[in-house]
């Protein structure tokens, strides 16, 4: 079976967002900070969030 | 991801934190980052298990690859805007600016 180019699934706008805990770099990625755990939900009632895939680091863009 | 950096204080003033998600380990984010001189957001990785929160956010290609996707979440949690490029691309940040000054 031939894979999917795209994936299939997809959200709509007005849907909740899946919540996620991923370990990230620090607040400034680069700067040397030390490694944190980063909740989508933590900033739930206090910040909109910029949810910003992006395909691999030293991606040329 | 290193277009926003110019942005941040547009993001800043619309009290919207960014968060890059890549199926990147932790220490070559920081690598990559570091090697642009530094980014004044994190950079999450979506690699354990392997690109558990792009599969659920639909951005997970056959190949394994992650696409390039902006997704703005409003303080309820609640997706507000999304963009879906090709990986070539960058998404246009007027329209996540756009999409921000609806929700302040």
């Amino acid at each position: 079976m031939a894979q999917p180019k795209r994936a299939v699934w997809r959200l709509q706008v007005g849907e909740e967002a899946p919540d996620f805990e991923l370990t990230a770099t620090g607040d400034g990625a680069g700067k040397g900070g030390p490694q944190k755990k980063v909740r989508l939900s933590d900033y739930r009632g206090k910040k909109n969030v910029v949810v910003a895939f992006y395909p691999a680091a030293f991606t040329p863009v | 991801m290193p277009s926003y950096e110019e942005d941040l204080s547009e993001f800043e003033r619309r009290n919207a934190q960014v968060l890059g998600i890549s199926t990147d380990q932790v220490f070559s984010n920081e690598a990559w980052a570091k090697s642009m001189g530094g980014l004044s957001y994190p950079l999450l990785s979506d690699n354990w298990p392997y690109g558990y929160a792009a599969v659920q956010y639909g951005v997970l290609r056959g190949s394994g690859t992650v696409e390039r996707a902006i997704f703005v979440v409003d303080k309820q949690g609640v997706i507000r805007y999304i963009d879906i490029h090709d990986i070539a691309e960058q998404p246009p940040t007027d329209k996540i600016m756009e999409a921000l000054d609806k929700l302040r």
